[in-house]
């Protein structure tokens, strides 16, 4: 029964007045359920719209695809409704949720191939990270609706 | 604001559900956190262990997928006041990056050690050459706990409850003759370090404030090396502080009433004659007041004023046949007789009459309450 130990320094980021509670600073994750699966391409396509951003390079520089906008009503920060919009003709309608029991987000290191999680010792060297602490998501379980044309 | 999934997701990260316990240790680091998981599915299940507790780990499906993304706000944004603007956040992203179908659920549960494979130290070993048979597990006592579902709290508690030691370097387990034998010169090293501080031999405060190592150092015998004398001291005390213990005569003449019925109690025997056997076992000049019904779970009676070493060790885990067996050795028990043998088969902790009822009859006799086969 191989052990590994935890970490459990972690920084809870702090919510900001005035903006909904998923929105934490700094940098603070977001936890987001839909219904469903989401297909996405494999890679980025050879010829694409760039000025649509439909397509973009993440911080840790992979390749990110676009899956929607996501609407809140700013003007009251109390608010539970959001939207995501899909594309231009779906829209789905969710809300924020409290969760009952906070998330902890776990890292488990990367295993390479010469690493064998039997042998204690190599063990002892890794740590499992809690990144964060997450106490709301967005919740998104109910069928899109379709979008009429402005 | 725009949401964005990677194309490659990261598949290190898990969730996990924190309850109160949970919570608390990892918001304050009160305690350093173990995960424990077996190598094989078939082997038992993961823990997560803190200083003195454990949770067993239960994935918990869903259908729907959870994506865990980060905004892109920075430190910068942070700096300005927190003076994020609707605007601000319109312009930001939100950038998915794993995805999940379960999360870990952890329930608190008593931790366990399996010492059945374990080599028995008995006697006849050295201690100095000690080695496991092939068919035993190998390992130290730092590995057993590291193998163990437990919290080392905890393991601390119940190792030496179970008789576990560590000899020549490997966790073992105390033959029944070898505890019996060093709590005895345990005892005794105990009346001569009085004797020699000139204090009186039967004053129970000599039994209070034991260090192991001093008995070690005093007893001076290979055969009894610390780690042997300090399972067998703990097994039979109280802890005072870090290092001191108090030994539980109730206990010892436990343990010295159950070897006696092993030996004079094969066949059914009287119980004032047994009791004086019982007394007779004690070494020397350690005198403790004994009850017969310390001894509960250990013996029968078949016949009206016998008694007969019956332990439950032998018997079968299913409660159906375990009361079979019982009302064959003896027809009628009193509650408080059966009720040892018995007990860790009662799993969902019905109150014991109840438990009772639905394998035996049972009725009030005069002040006692008897069971008896249906």
């Amino acid at each position: 029964m191989p052990s590994i130990e935890i970490n459990t320094q972690c920084i809870e980021p702090s919510q900001v007045e005035g903006l909904p509670p998923f929105i934490r600073l700094p940098e603070g994750l977001v936890m987001i359920e839909l219904q469903g699966t989401i297909n996405k391409p494999t890679k980025v396509p050879a010829h694409y719209d760039e000025d649509k951003e439909d397509f973009i390079k993440t911080k840790s520089g992979h390749d990110a695809v676009k899956i929607g906008k996501l609407r809140y009503d700013f003007n009251d920060p109390s608010a539970k409704k959001v939207e995501l919009l899909i594309g231009t003709s779906q829209k789905l309608i969710g809300s924020i949720k409290k969760l009952d029991k906070p998330m902890g987000i776990l890292q488990f290191p990367k295993m390479d191939n010469h690493s064998n999680i039997s042998d204690r010792q190599y063990l002892k060297t890794q740590q499992v990270q809690v990144v964060e602490i997450i106490r709301h998501k967005l919740v998104f379980t109910n069928r899109p609706v379709p979008l009429m044309d402005d | 604001m725009d949401v964005y999934t990677s194309l490659q997701e990261d598949s290190s990260y898990r969730t996990i559900e924190l309850n109160d316990d949970l919570l608390q240790i990892v918001t304050t680091g009160s305690s350093p956190l173990f995960f424990k998981a077996p190598l094989k599915e078939e082997d038992g299940f993961a823990v997560l262990c803190s200083n003195d507790k454990t949770f067993k780990l239960k994935r918990k499906n869903h259908s729907n997928t959870v994506l865990l993304g980060y905004h892109e706000f920075t430190q910068d944004d942070m700096m300005t006041d927190n003076k994020i603007t609707e605007q601000d956040v319109q312009f930001k992203k939100i950038v998915t990056f794993s995805s999940f179908n379960s999360d870990f659920e952890c329930k608190l549960e008593k931790g366990s050690i399996n010492t059945s494979s374990l080599p028995i130290y008995t006697h006849e070993s050295d201690p100095l050459t000690f080695q496991p048979q092939s068919y035993h597990l190998r390992c130290s006592l730092d590995e057993l706990i590291d193998d163990s579902p437990i919290s080392s709290a905890e393991f601390d508690k119940i190792y030496y409850e179970l008789k576990g030691s560590e000899v020549n370097g490997f966790a073992c387990i105390l033959s029944d003759s070898m505890i019996s034998q060093c709590l005895t010169r345990i005892i005794m090293t105990i009346q001569a370090l009085a004797t020699t501080a000139g204090k009186d031999i039967d004053d129970a405060s000599n039994y209070h404030n034991i260090d192991p190592r001093i008995l070690c150092e005093r007893i001076n015998d290979d055969n009894y090396s610390y780690s042997v004398v300090k399972t067998v001291v703990r097994k039979f005390s109280s802890q005072d502080d870090e290092q001191n213990f108090s030994l539980d005569e109730k206990k010892v003449a436990r343990w010295y009433g159950i070897e006696a019925l092993k030996i004079h109690a094969k066949k059914l025997v009287a119980p004032n004659e047994f009791l004086i056997k019982w007394k007779t076992s004690f070494p020397q000049f350690y005198n403790v007041p004994i009850e017969l019904r310390w001894l509960q779970g250990y013996y029968a009676k078949p016949l009206i004023n016998r008694i007969q070493y019956f332990p439950k060790d032998f018997l079968s885990m299913d409660a159906k046949k375990r009361f079979q067996e019982l009302f064959e050795v003896q027809g009628t028990w009193e509650l408080e007789d059966i009720e040892p043998f018995i007990q860790e088969l009662n799993v969902k902790k019905l109150k014991i009459d109840k438990f009772i009822i639905k394998y035996a009859r049972k009725k009030t006799e005069g002040k006692k309450v008897v069971v008896m086969a249906r």
